[in-house]
């Protein structure tokens, strides 16, 4: 790679895939190379393909299988920014060849400047499961936390995983309405990263390490249960919740959907929900979750995990919010 | 990126790539002549038919020119060669219909498993190279018998996540958890446990080999008992391994203790007596100075910790950390301009201790799959885009003497470098350690030692680095011991050590079964 052409490059991706190593670490908990065993088609793969003067258009396939689980990162021993580094590139590829996979997004209502300092952001797709989500809500209303409308940020966020870059008036506007914002609950995990950058002064959270804060949800997870940590928003602050998942499982006996490097196994299905189906199967990756053991339960954080395993025979499946209702 | 930005940059990327790849000539070291047992190289010719002919029968080779340039180096990121094409193997079947066409076709064959070599023994000059990792998923767990049956390109760590759901975990395995199994029973494999459990490669049960000729057989001790002592330790000389059955163990977690020492003789000397002694589950030395040297030892069970502290631990001349601190500060109280030699202790102290005891690995005292947390952070504090790790493989009464002359040598080329030693327990006169790691002199127990420049952001130039593995791989040829890392660069050293009757005999075994000389034709011949 030239000079020029790093530069370039470096100046949009600040994510460090100059120093990825090739190790393959993190392909240990990359969903991809789990079904496909294709290296090309993993960020180790792509971070090699820029180190050797590659462009975006050498890794079309390779971007579009990544599912943005966020679980390379969270174990990669160069500190590389994977999640970044995929994101960016999925947006320079769209807007280097006139936005393929994302266009017709949805734009939301443009919020009104807020004046509540705890807010929750339910996300598209729990919104579309009425009964979770009126108990999530009314759950967190108890801790003074109020329901937010977050379809414009949640249709900014489709943009951005599908590879659109978000139009900089829409987001100034939405970051300018949260000013007062201190605490932020989101159930779409891949909003979290962006949160924080956007919002350095409001504390980002996820709904099931919310939820799990609650004595008696805490205590309706049994030992038998299987407990699926949303992987987007846990990869995102993984060196703070690898513990916090940790002392639950030692309280309550669960099982975690986590690998042998404490990164969750992710099903993938949310990545499919802005980009539809790809390289990852869900029924394989809950199948492979599910591998020699028996749960009389399976405990979800993510509403999209829920339908991927309710659909295995045998297996009953109920939400963080539903516990205790 | 805007539009116009991507258009610069694609355009940048054209203008930047070279007109014609060289498959060869970036491996080229200037002044340091490479000592090639057969320096011919194959010219190219024939690949167009063997493609042609791999792709009636539906094997896919990609000639993708980015796809080629990731495999163009190894771990070690010195040794730089690219493949014509590559090959995801898929089956026994078909690595069968490959070697076969390339007989035919006299087109190299280079197998790479997790490309963990530092020496381009896993870098393709040219010709296929076939990636087994398409090949890795586990076969069978027996519990009854305690083996499984995998694949031979699944990662170690791969291996530990399946076994481990039925309670169960290999028996040793390098440390590096991107180790394929079939590469590292074609190298030996040794782990902090090998000292009781001997190396990877002796833990193996029976295999499945696809022959240079394309024959697929089944191999063990019982049956095609040659074969599998040639494949074994074979650095791929002698067939592709595609399936391996392996012994395996109970899971338990693992309490480590750490003792310091400020004489790396005594270290390893104490090492030695717990290697022979078999005082310890586990056992290794990792320095960070040679007035630094850590002695780790863990264990298993309760009963193997509480008989080391009643039998051993009193024979041990390291300190635990606080006399050793006391001392240290003693120590450089009395020679206050070695104050930089201080701070670096205490920081490499600082970042390693709470790297190596995370919380969420430890349950009760004990660590929890100690190699994922050793494997991440070897790669965290030594690992890099290049990695210089040469070794010494020496026989009990040589190890003393060929690691203190290791030490001496990287004191002279860097001013900060780790030593990692280990024993390794042999099983037996086996015809697998001939002309392999395992030191033609040794006996009951072998020991090995990384020697390990801590880089950092300093850049070295190859010819430096090269010089400096070159004058540790000297000792090995002066005091007829063996190396690790066996075959690629340094594959010339190979001759020196074992002599010419040793090698012309493993040649002979190599032509007859591999009449071409087609598979991992860089390696060892």
């Amino acid at each position: 790679m030239t000079e020029t052409t790093a530069e370039l490059l470096n100046s949009r991706i600040r994510s460090g895939y100059e120093h990825c190593t090739g190790c393959g670490v993190c392909m240990l908990t990359c969903p991809v190379w789990n079904q496909t065993r294709d290296i090309m088609l993993t960020v180790c793969g792509r971070a090699r393909v820029l180190q050797n003067g590659g462009a975006p258009e050498d890794m079309r396939q390779s971007l579009a299988a990544c599912v943005l689980c966020g679980a390379c990162g969270s174990v990669c021993p160069a500190g590389v920014d994977t999640v970044a580094l995929t994101t960016e590139l999925r947006m320079s590829l769209a807007d280097g060849t006139g936005r393929p996979e994302a266009q017709n997004r949805i734009q939301g209502k443009t919020p009104p400047v807020t004046t509540a300092q705890k807010l929750f952001f339910p996300g598209s797709a729990m919104r579309r499961d009425e009964n979770i989500f009126r108990s999530a809500a009314r759950l967190l209303e108890q801790d003074g936390y109020i329901l937010f409308d977050d379809t414009e940020i949640s249709a900014i966020a489709a943009d951005m995983e599908a590879g659109v870059r978000p139009d900089q008036d829409r987001l100034t506007r939405f970051i300018s309405s949260m000013r007062g914002v201190k605490h932020i609950i989101a159930a779409d995990g891949f909003l979290h990263r962006h949160l924080r950058q956007w919002l350095p002064g409001a504390r980002v959270a996820g709904l099931g390490e919310t939820l799990l804060a609650r004595p008696e949800v805490k205590k309706a997870i049994k030992s038998t249960d299987l407990y699926i940590i949303e992987p987007r928003g846990y990869h995102a602050d993984h060196s703070r919740l690898v513990n916090l998942y940790d002392r639950m499982r030692l309280e309550t006996g669960c099982r975690l959907n986590t690998s042998l490097q404490r990164a969750a196994i992710p099903t993938g299905a949310a990545g499919m929900r802005n980009r539809g189906p790809g390289r990852v199967d869900p029924a394989e990756q809950a199948r492979w979750i599910l591998h020699h053991r028996r749960p009389e339960r399976v405990v979800v954080e993510d509403i999209d995990d829920m339908q991927v395993f309710k659909n295995i025979p045998g297996t009953e499946v109920i939400h963080i919010a539903q516990l205790v209702s | 990126m805007k539009g116009s930005d991507i258009s610069a940059f694609a355009a940048a990327a054209r203008v930047s790539s070279p007109a014609a790849i060289d498959h060869v000539a970036p491996d080229s070291l200037k002044g340091i002549p490479r000592r090639q047992t057969n320096p011919a190289r194959w010219n190219g010719k024939g690949w167009n038919e063997f493609v042609t002919a791999l792709r009636a029968r539906n094997i896919e080779v990609c000639e993708n020119r980015q796809t080629c340039g990731f495999y163009s180096s190894d771990s070690g990121g010195l040794a730089y060669g690219m493949p014509h094409g590559i090959t995801l193997a898929g089956s026994a079947a078909q690595i069968s219909a490959i070697l076969k066409q390339a007989q035919l076709h006299r087109v190299p064959v280079t197998v790479k498993g997790g490309g963990l070599t530092t020496e381009g023994e896993s870098v393709a000059f040219g010709g296929l190279l076939l990636d087994m990792r398409g090949m890795s998923r586990v076969i069978s767990v027996d519990a009854q018998n305690m083996t499984v049956r995998a694949e031979a390109g699944v990662y170690w760590h791969t291996l530990a996540e399946v076994l481990r759901r039925d309670g169960l975990d290999y028996l040793s395995a390098p440390l590096n958890l991107t180790s394929s199994l079939g590469g590292t029973l074609a190298v030996g494999g040794i782990d902090i446990n090998s000292p009781r459990l001997g190396c990877s490669a002796d833990q193996a049960v029976s295999l499945q080999v696809v022959t240079p000729t394309g024959e697929i057989k089944e191999c063990s001790e019982t049956l095609n008992a040659d074969l599998f002592e040639r494949v074994l330790l074979g650095y791929g000389q002698f067939g592709v391994i595609t399936e391996a059955t392996m012994r395996v163990r109970k899971f338990t977690p693992v309490t480590m203790h750490y003792f310091y020492y400020g004489s790396l003789r005594e270290a390893m000397e104490d090492l030695q007596m717990l290697v022979r002694e078999d005082a310890a589950d586990y056992c290794g030395i990792l320095t960070i100075m040679d007035k630094a040297v850590n002695l780790l030892v863990a264990f298993d069970s309760d009963g193997r910790e509480r008989a080391f502290f009643a039998g051993w631990r009193k024979r041990l001349r390291g300190h635990g950390e606080l006399g050793f601190g006391l001392r240290m500060a003693w120590h450089y109280a009395l020679r206050p301009w070695r104050v930089g030699e201080a701070l670096y202790l205490l920081g490499r102290k600082q970042e390693l201790e709470p790297a190596f005891n995370p919380a969420h690995f430890m349950e009760d005292g004990r660590i929890i799959d100690r190699a994922v947390v050793f494997g991440n952070q070897v790669w965290k504090f030594w690992g890099g885009r290049k990695m210089v790790i040469p070794d010494l493989a020496t026989s009990a009464d040589k190890f003393v003497e060929a690691i203190e002359r290791g030490n001496a040598v990287c004191k002279k080329y860097f001013p900060r470098y780790t030593l990692y030693c280990v024993g390794i327990k042999l099983s037996g006169r086996r015809e697998r350690y001939e002309m392999s790691c395992v030191p033609p002199d040794a006996a009951g127990f072998a020991y090995g030692c990384e020697f390990e420049p801590i880089l950092g952001d300093t850049v070295y130039s190859r010819e430096y680095l090269q010089a400096f593995k070159n004058e540790i791989y000297e000792i090995g040829v002066e005091m007829k011991t063996s190396y690790y890392r066996f075959g690629g660069m340094m594959k010339g050293y190979i001759r020196r050590a074992f002599g010419d009757e040793l090698v012309e005999k493993h040649l002979a075994m190599k032509r007859l079964a591999d009449p071409a000389m087609i598979l991992n034709p860089d390696v060892i011949f």
